[in-house]
């Protein structure tokens, strides 16, 4: 990133923030997340006396406006905040781990040496905040509030265009409560005393008390971490790479544990001659969890003579580590006790069974053992007779290396050193070595420690266990350790619980409509209506809309008379459709809706149907269809029909209705009425125009859909004098579309009788009879007789009494299986029924 | 604390129109009140997580609209309902009058549930026509609580839903207890039977 584009896009990230919060540093870096690299722009920002990390996820590079910024995560910079920038080796020497809370994210840098000067000012800004944090103890994180709400609420583009879908509530749960941890939790002071003791290979003689070493102070310890060396050395042992504790030790430990509290071991771990023992306050077991144990051997053959051992747990919210190491001996081989230290670092990993963490990944980490860095050669003599300390620590390998040249033990510290070099010592005496090697004395054995909140409060040696050429050597801690306050964090749980109830509401998507009632005003048999339904989606979140079912039946969305363009479909946000709603009153169609609309006011608009907009995963709109029918013929019972003294257009819906209900006749047949006056137009006109014109039916029903059928209706509705306004095939696509829309079929004998008997000409002349009433067995004679006429014309009009049948048994019988009803028509267009007719047409 | 919540119920709430069931809800699930008055069309539903005896009860609240004409349409949203709750507005006799209806609507739509009457608006006594004595006679006769609320004022709101939502959660427990001691008889049963098999075996 040249320093121009550096400036635009410090530029387009300060836009991102508000007044008086101010963009330090930003810096590009790279994370892997699956299998792809996700760029990331991680920028500190300083608010007040707090600061933070946000990583944002940049979707167009370099980012220009806002839109091309989003914030992937706030880390606010307090006590649970680390940053770990010990390179490894090949890529691993890219990386860094962002530390917050329990949660950690890898980084890598871009390998460019551009990059890498920026990556110190990223490191040291971040240490000197983290420093500023720990020294005021106290931030005020609020106005990072603005940005986590924000990121609630906010249209995430991704999320908007459906490209990814909203976090789910329980991981937003579990992300709130782990951004206000420092809300519910506190830090509540531990005493931890480190011990570390070569003990050059001496076995715990009955007489030794480690109570001179291990019960020094006033108050007992929260935790002993005991670290020895060299308990044993034999090639057996190195060869086996003894792993089994030594139980003679452990006992002897604790013994020699402060006598004011009980205590118990927590785990030890030995590898040749090193071992770790953990021990604790007996009160503490419950605080204790994901306690396990690492080894590391280093040296000749990694057989473990040297190495490190260590033991990880989490104490409430604090992860602890301690790592006991011996490194290389001789006074020149300081280079590979460095090494050693890095191996240790690199190789060490604690695995609880679900996670693993290496030494670095702990909130506290105390590291101790017989490091075996020398003082660099001088005046032997000086040195076994100084009496100040300071003149002769600079002489500390360890201290050139660590302090002088960075080299290891990098943030970590030590207290500082107010005791004798605790090698090399005759055994049983204090005298310094004298034998024919005459080693110079050196501060071998060392405690360290790294991690915020932790103060030491002793660091010495013990003269008087003169055991072992080394003398035992120990650090007394305060370690401040996070502790949930339980009623703090019932108070916070309930709140975060509100707040994702709140995401939840906030994630529902909603469909907006324009308007929720859609009136079609007077509708018309056999005339098209169309209204727009205009949806769109207004909301941050892609809307799927789907037109559902008003009830458990599995009838369909709406009624069969009306057509919505789109059952189904899906928005993205900003988006908006059109949906069209269809309805036409067909022959099927006309009954129903008179019947749906019979407890009505003339005048008043009605609801036609509802349909229920059912958006996934929100709520559901109901929409409603209004409208007014004006009755017609079509769809009015042969009863009715035989009853109307007027006009049908004079009758309003209801009047109809209670008609169309009176089944029992009360109301009388019209006194001149054989047939229906509607049947009985249409099939005249078409005795006197249609019996000779070539394909008057046809079994396509060509003439379905013609618009002259509105005409036929109004003219047939209004009694009109006008001449009939029809051609012949619209007379007969009229007169088929009335047997079709009566609310029952004119045949009323079963399909079962039928598929029986319409074989013989008598039975069926005995169904007409016995199953059929006579105003329905009258009309359907009448027609016979009418379609009889046409079969007789076969010559001119070219209709055989197939293509007849084929033409009017359905509309006639409305069976499923049409077979049986065509047999049956046959059956009387193949015989003379004019005398049965003639009887039956003068019954009363 | 994998799981953001211990229990899952289905709330719903009806009751005739501009009683105030939105408003409720939006008080319950918001703390929110809006004077202004748009009716439900359609069903909507809101999410709240209450703590009841350090048990977390995740709350899906169904507010259905009033008006007569969706009547049958909303009947199809009490299903997989564990309460209901029933709005009056007690400056309308007339929605009172109509409780009896919707507790009607209950019995056909649901097997068992548990109910509470809530009769809203009680924040103004000049304008309230619904006697308390009157309500609390009739909530009697029908074996439910009765609660008055003011969605506006913030009255009784809280109290009633976690009312509701404590019957539906020791409603659950009980079914729980009663099937898990007809499932250890089953269990005693079984061992019977496997015991016998093994007899057979041998």
């Amino acid at each position: 990133m040249n320093n121009v584009t550096k400036n635009s896009i410090l530029q387009t990230v300060e836009q991102k923030f508000r007044l008086g919060e101010v963009v330090l540093v930003i810096f590009e870096a790279y994370q892997i997340v699956g299998v792809e690299h996700q760029n990331r722009l991680l920028a500190i920002v300083k608010s007040g006396n707090s600061s933070a990390l946000f990583a944002f996820n940049v979707s167009n590079y370099p980012p220009v406006n806002l839109s091309d910024l989003h914030i992937e995560s706030v880390i606010p910079i307090n006590e649970t905040f680390l940053i770990d920038c010990s390179s490894g080796f090949g890529i691993s020497s890219y990386q860094f781990i962002i530390i917050s809370g329990n949660e950690q994210t890898l980084y890598y840098y871009y390998p460019d040496p551009e990059i890498f000067r920026s990556k110190e000012v990223f490191e040291r800004t971040l240490k000197k905040l983290i420093q500023e944090y720990s020294e005021e103890k106290h931030g005020d994180f609020q106005w990072l509030e603005a940005y986590k709400s924000s990121d609630l609420t906010d249209i995430d583009l991704n999320i908007a265009l459906n490209k990814f879908p909203p976090k789910n509530r329980e991981s937003k749960f579990r992300e709130e409560l782990e951004r206000r941890k420092p809300e519910y939790t506190i830090h509540e002071p531990y005493k931890i005393y480190c011990g570390t003791w070569n003990v050059n290979l001496n076995a715990p003689g009955e007489d030794l008390s480690l109570r001179e070493w291990l019960a020094t102070t006033e108050d007992a310890p929260d935790i002993y971490a005991i670290g020895l060396q060299e308990i044993d050395m034999s090639p057996e042992t190195i060869l086996r790479g003894e792993i089994r504790p030594d139980y003679n030790w452990i006992a002897k430990i604790m013994e020699g544990l402060h006598p004011a509290d009980q205590y118990e071991e927590l785990l030890t771990v030995r590898l040749v001659g090193m071992m770790l023992t953990i021990v604790i306050k007996k009160s503490l077991r419950g605080s204790i969890s994901k306690c396990c144990s690492s080894m590391v051997g280093t040296g000749t053959l990694k057989f473990g003579n040297k190495g490190g051992v260590g033991i990880s747990f989490q104490i409430n919210e604090t992860f602890m580590c301690f790592v006991n190491s011996h490194l290389a001996a001789h006074v020149q081989e300081f280079e590979r006790r460095n090494e050693d230290h890095d191996e240790i670092l690199r190789r060490m990993s604690f695995n609880d069974g679900f996670k693993s963490r290496n030494i670095l990944e702990h909130h506290q980490i105390f590291w101790i053992g017989d490091l075996n860095y020398r003082l660099t050669k001088t005046d032997d003599e000086g040195i076994r007779t100084f009496c100040d300390y300071e003149k002769i620590f600079y002489l500390d390998q360890l201290y050139i290396q660590r302090v002088q040249e960075k080299r290891v033990f990098r943030d970590f510290q030590e207290g500082k050193i107010n005791f004798r070099p605790t090698y090399k010592y005759d055994p049983g005496t204090d005298d310094w070595d004298s034998s024919e090697k005459n080693r110079a004395p050196a501060w071998c054995d060392r405690i360290f420690w790294k991690g915020a909140r932790i103060e030491q409060i002793a660091y010495e040696s013990v003269m008087q266990l003169r055991m072992s050429d080394h003398k035992p050597v120990y650090g007394v801690f305060i370690a401040y350790i996070l502790t949930r306050d339980e009623a703090k964090f019932k108070k916070v749980h309930e709140e975060v619980l509100k707040t994702v109830d709140k995401y939840e509401n906030d994630n529902q998507p909603q469909i907006t409509v324009a308007e929720t009632d859609i009136d079609f005003g007077m509708i018309r048999f056999h005339e098209h209506y169309s209204r727009e339904l205009l949806v769109a989606n207004n909301c941050h979140l892609p809307v799927d809309f789907e037109f559902i079912s008003k009830d458990d039946s599995s009838n369909g969305v709406c009624e069969d008379w009306i057509n919505i363009s789109h059952l189904k479909g899906e928005l993205i946000t900003g988006n908006s459709l059109s949906i069209r709603i269809d309805i036409f009153i067909d022959e099927k169609a006309a009954s129903k809706i008179i019947r749906r609309l019979r407890d009505s006011t003339p005048g008043e608009k009605v609801p036609l149907d509802i349909l229920v907009l059912h958006v996934k995963n929100g709520r559901d709109v109901f929409i409603t269809i209004f409208g007014e029918y004006q009755p017609s013929v079509f769809g009015l019972r042969l009863g009715t029909l035989m009853k109307l003294q007027k006009p049908l257009i004079e009758y309003t819906l209801q009047e109809l209705v209670s008609i169309d209900d009176d089944v029992n006749n009360t109301i009388p047949y019209h006194k001149d009425a054989k047939a229906p006056r509607e049947i009985w137009l249409l099939t005249d006109y078409l005795y006197r125009n249609g019996l000779l014109i070539p394909h008057l039916f046809t079994v396509q029903r060509k003439h379905k859909l013609s618009p002259r059928i509105c005409a036929i209706r109004d003219w047939l509705d209004e009694w009109s004098t006008e001449p009939f306004p029809g051609t012949p095939q619209t007379a007969g696509e009229a007169l088929l579309k009335i047997l079709e829309a009566l609310p029952e079929p004119l045949v009323t004998i079963t399909e079962h009788n039928l598929s029986i008997y319409a074989s013989y000409f008598d039975k069926c002349r005995e169904l007409v009879v016995n199953k059929m009433s006579l105003l329905n067995r009258k009309i359907f004679l009448y027609i016979l007789m009418f379609l009889k006429e046409i079969q007789k014309n076969y010559a001119n009009n070219g209709m055989d009494d197939r293509t007849i049948v084929k033409v009017f048994s359905h509309p006639m019988c409305r069976h499923q299986n049409d077979q049986h009803c065509q047999r049956f028509l046959l059956q009387f267009l193949a015989n003379d029924f004019k005398e049965f007719a003639k009887n039956e047409f003068a019954k009363q | 604390m994998a799981r953001d919540y211990d229990h899952l119920f289905k709330l719903l709430i009806i009751g005739d129109s501009g009683v105030g069931k939105s408003s409720l809800l939006i008080r319950f699930s918001d703390n929110t009140f809006s004077g202004s008055y748009i009716t439900t069309i359609g069903v909507d539903f809101k999410i709240r997580t209450v703590v009841i005896n350090g048990e977390r009860v995740k709350l899906q609240i169904w507010d259905t609209a009033g008006q007569e004409r969706f009547r049958t349409i909303t009947n199809t949203y009490y299903r997989g309902t564990h309460g209901v709750i029933v709005v009056y507005d007690v400056t309308n006799g007339e929605s009172f009058a109509n409780v009896k209806r919707w507790l009607q609507e209950i019995d056909s739509n649901c097997e068992v549930v548990n109910k509470v009457l809530v009769g809203n608006k009680n924040d103004d006594p000049q304008r309230k026509v619904v006697l308390t004595e009157d309500a609390q006679r009739f909530a009697e006769q029908m074996g439910i609580q009765l609660f008055e609320t003011s969605a506006k004022d913030n009255i009784n709101v809280e109290d009633m839903f976690l009312s509701i939502t404590d019957r539906v959660l020791r409603h659950k427990k009980n079914t729980q207890r009663q099937q898990n001691e007809q499932n250890d008889d089953r269990i005693k049963i079984n061992d019977r039977s496997q015991g016998k098999k093994k007899r057979k075996c041998c």
